[in-house]
């Protein structure tokens, strides 16, 4: 019985296999679908399979710019994207000073009041956010009675029908729903800090501010950077159902994302290939992002996630 | 330790295990579920051919594939007990349109071979489970049938237009045929025209209706005096919706792609289908949809449009419309929201409101059938076959289509002595309620034992040869005399007309459109793209135009939008649409010389 040289190699071995089944996991479930990048390659209607009759190269990618009228609206639906997930990583600092003051808060039923009601529109499925919304937003909704019976206005405003301020409003829901939720993994880093720390700061005489200042917000800075990196890798994909039931005619043209344009286009038509083309296109994007911010996290702070 | 260690290698192997299981399941089932029910099957029409060979009465279950069916399952209540006690059949129903993601199901099926013992199927799916050999020839069956026979003619011409079928050959016997002729319209009321509250409408004196501008004056006069409802909810004269917008070939906006019919136009896809025969493009300045849309912006214009329109989807509109606080309706069966015969008789309900310059496009009775199409499924045994086939002719009789239009003899309606029948009120509320039915029927709620094929061979116009009058409730004379109101005598006395068909036949607004019966080809992947890709613009525009500030901005939008339409390739899918449509008209020609 000498298949291993050694007692060594053979607990690697044994080892690979604990973790083989991840392996394999991984494999099927995130590196499999990539087959199905083939699609974007072909002119694939449903009931029939793939052939070499309907292979049709890369005449799904040349299409999606292949005039001015195309090329616009792809830039619109990037232009649109940025902005919006730009708007969410700029203000991604929110949840963490949100859980650095509720951790400041003394009373610790109000503590967990605020913590519970802060996390549970997480929970709210988009749709109901926008029947919330539609039944306080619309003609004869909450807001614009109120405004009309203490006269602000004499005909109700179509807040829903507007497409002004709409990536600010769609922050802004956003915010509300995830902001609770966002800031239990700070809370939970917070938690590990160390007590000594505050201990030695007290004794020099420093004040709860110096405190968060100096040890809070110093110790919970890498998950910060690690949970803005991975927003960055999803840039693209900011999500689709929260603007897919906020969408309307009136304003699509500010609202309309990459992974709802891709929806929008694939829906209805069948045009499986060209979805295809579109998404694949947005893993690359994302990947060179993901790229970018590490490099740029390793050049500022030394320190990289891989 | 040595102890956890093999427990933790196990553990692996076992997830390991469970994930290769997995990942093969999906085919597996299938294919297992659809042996087991073939096992099932077979041993039991097995048994039933070492019985008897002629009188087939083992339990049989049928599988049917249904794309009609809103239920999946096994078809119970009184109508389950007919079949059972009939022919012994369960007839389990495949229902795509409930089972959630009714593309994977169908094409799950079909890669298997199997879609069904019965299939129903819309044409264009028909004319592929052909090619494919899913279904099988029936035309010997037809011919040696005795209900199914009478519908030939029709059967003949449907089938012939199937690729790869030889002349003659029956595979498909398409639904909701209605007998009459393929020029005749047998209903009362068209499918869409302008309806308004007879109690607000007389109020204000009847007055007559040139155009559409006439019209707005009238709505805003109405409005003006009633700004609420009852209830205090403000009334508006037209509130829309947007979730019924594009989908499948249609690449408009729902309501103002209706109301073209009241313009003697159809849009269908990228084209207006004249009741001429005559085709233009959607984006026409002198086409109705145009005129539809503009028609929607004067009255936003007036203060007449619901605010709400753009954002809300149909079920808040249907609950202004139930409420009484929408004042023009279109759509024929829209009365069901308020109109009963209490508020009829006192004029508080919605009726027809001529405008003299409309020209409306109606389709007649469906004499080839609706579009939809059963079919007998390949591979069946002889046994199976035979009471595949017993069903269907039994299907076609006046005795199954009576239960299904109609209902149950002595619960939904009566014999009167000259054999016609009156809806009882049990028959009135059935539906609605879901009344009891009794226990000799076999009991359960109405509705719930309903026949769930949801389909039947004839249509609702056709003359049921039992009564001498159509199957259709409203169309019989005892339902006529009883449901003469305060309203409807009013309104002929007024218009001198018994109905509003009858009205507009007189006043020459009304040309009826033979409907014929066509397998389209379905869109190719570029025109696909072409046409979700200009659906989402005309759609999104059209709205914007309706609620435009200027008709100065409406119109620039309206020009912006055929700009960037041409970028888009409109053009390759207007050619498309001309090629698929010019089928429809030239078989609308040949249908109406032929009737004559």
């Amino acid at each position: 019985m000498h298949f291993f040289k050694s007692k060594k190699k053979l607990r690697s071995y044994k080892e690979f296999l604990y973790i083989l089944p991840f392996l394999i996991l991984v494999a099927v479930f995130s590196y499999y679908p990539l087959y199905g990048w083939v699609y974007s390659f072909f002119d694939y209607r449903p009931p029939a399979g793939l052939s070499m009759d309907n292979f049709v190269g890369f005449k799904w990618f040349l299409s999606l710019v292949e005039n001015p009228v195309k090329t616009n609206q792809i830039l619109q639906v990037l232009k649109n994207t940025f902005a919006m997930s730009g708007i969410t990583l700029l203000t991604s600092w929110l949840p963490m000073i949100f859980a650095v003051f509720l951790n400041e808060i003394k009373c610790m039923r109000f503590r967990k009041i605020v913590q519970t009601v802060t996390t549970i529109p997480n929970f709210i499925s988009w749709v109901l956010v926008y029947s919330v919304a539609f039944n306080l937003m619309s003609n004869t909704g909450v807001v614009n009675q109120v405004l009309m019976s203490i006269g602000v206005t004499d005909a109700p405003i179509l807040f829903l029908q507007s497409s002004k301020n709409v990536w600010l409003t769609m922050w802004l829901w956003l915010t509300w729903k995830n902001l609770g939720w966002a800031a239990i993994m700070y809370i939970a880093a917070i938690t590990g800090i160390d007590e000594e720390l505050y201990e030695a700061a007290r004794v020099d005489g420093a004040s709860r501010m110096k405190m968060i200042w100096h040890i809070t917000i110093p110790c919970i800075l890498p998950t910060y950077f690690v949970l803005l990196m991975l927003n960055i890798a999803n840039f693209l994909s900011n999500g689709m159902e929260q603007y897919y039931v906020f969408q309307n005619a009136f304003n699509k043209e500010s609202i309309q994302v990459l992974d709802l344009y891709v929806y929008n286009l694939a829906m209805g038509s069948g045009s499986y290939s060209v979805s295809t083309a579109l998404s694949m296109l947005k893993s690359l994007i994302s990947v060179v992002l993901l790229c970018f911010a590490n490099g740029t996290s390793k050049l500022v702070r030394g320190e990289s996630i891989f | 330790m040595k102890k956890r260690k093999v427990v933790s290698l196990l553990l692996a192997f076992m997830l390991l295990f469970s994930f290769a299981m997995g990942g093969c399941s999906d085919d597996e089932k299938v294919s297992t579920e659809s042996d087991a029910s073939k096992a099932v099957n077979s041993s039991s029409t097995g048994a039933a051919a070492e019985n008897t060979s002629t009188d087939s009465k083992e339990l049989l279950t049928i599988e049917m594939y249904n794309v009609a069916a809103n239920y999946h399952g096994v078809q119970s209540g009184w109508f389950g007990k007919i079949l059972k006690d009939k022919f012994n059949i369960e007839m389990n129903i495949i229902a795509p349109q409930v089972a959630g993601d009714g593309d994977a199901l169908y094409q799950t099926r079909t890669a298997s071979g199997y879609l069904g013992d019965i299939v129903l199927l819309d044409n264009a799916d028909l004319q592929d489970c052909i090619t494919a050999g899913l279904v099988q020839e029936i035309t010997d069956d037809v011919k040696n049938s005795t209900y199914l026979k009478e519908l030939m003619e029709q059967y003949d011409v449907y089938n012939g237009q199937f690729e790869g079928v030889e002349a003659g050959k029956i595979f498909g016997l398409p639904c909701g045929i209605n007998d009459t002729s393929p020029t005749t319209y047998s209903e009362p009321f068209v499918y869409i025209s302008p309806w308004l509250p007879w109690d607000y409408y007389s109020e204000i004196g009847n007055p007559e209706m040139k155009d559409l501008e006439d019209l707005l004056d009238v709505l805003e006069q109405i409005q003006t005096a009633h700004p609420t409802n009852e209830l205090g909810d403000p009334n508006y004269a037209l509130s829309l919706w947007n979730d019924w917008d594009k989908g499948g070939t249609q690449i408009t906006i729902e309501t103002a792609t209706q109301l073209t019919k009241m313009y003697g136009q159809e849009v269908r896809g990228a084209i207006l289908l004249s009741n001429k025969g005559e085709m233009t493009e959607v984006t026409d300045d002198s086409g109705a949809y145009y005129k539809m849309l503009k028609f929607f912006f004067d009255a936003n214009q007036r203060g007449l449009l619901d605010p709400d329109s753009g954002t809300q989807d149909w079920e808040t509109a249907c609950d202004k419309m139930k409420n009484k606080q929408v004042l023009l309706h279109w759509y024929n069966w829209q009365r069901g929201f308020w109109n009963t015969t209490d508020r009829a008789n006192e004029g508080n309900a919605y009726i027809y409101a001529p405008v003299a310059d409309m020209d409306f496009y109606q389709p007649s009775d469906n004499y080839y059938g609706d579009g939809r199409a059963f079919a007998v499924g390949a591979n069946l045994d002889e046994e199976k076959r035979a009471r595949v086939i017993e069903f269907l002719d039994w299907f076609a009789s006046p005795e199954a289509n009576t239960l299904h239009h109609d209902g149950l003899e002595g619960f939904n309606y009566t014999v009167n002595e000259d054999g016609t029948f009156t809806q009882t009120e049990d028959g009135m509320y059935a539906l609605m309620e879901n009344r009891e039915v009794p226990a000799e029927f076999g009991g359960g709620g109405y509705n719930d034992g309903l026949n769930k094929i949801n389909q039947s061979l004839y249509g609702n116009c056709t003359i049921n040869p039992l009564t001498g009058e159509p199957y259709m409730v409203e169309l019989w004379s005892s339902y006529i005399e009883a449901n003469q109101t305060k309203m409807s005598t009013e309104w002929s006395a007024l218009y001198n007309a018994e109905d509003p068909v009858d009205l507009m036949t007189k006043s020459g607004q009304l040309d009826i459109v033979p409907s014929v019966n066509l397998i389209l080809p379905s869109d190719t992947t570029d025109i696909g793209l072409i046409r979700s890709q200009c659906a989402n613009i005309i759609c999104d525009t059209s709205w914007r135009m309706i609620f435009a500030s200027s008709e100065e901005e409406f119109k620039q939008m309206w020009d912006e939008m055929k700009t960037q339409l041409d970028g888009l390739g409109w053009k390759q899918l207007v050619e498309f649409d001309k090629t698929s449509y010019q089928k429809v008209v030239d078989a609308r020609a040949e249908a109406v010389s032929s009737a004559e």
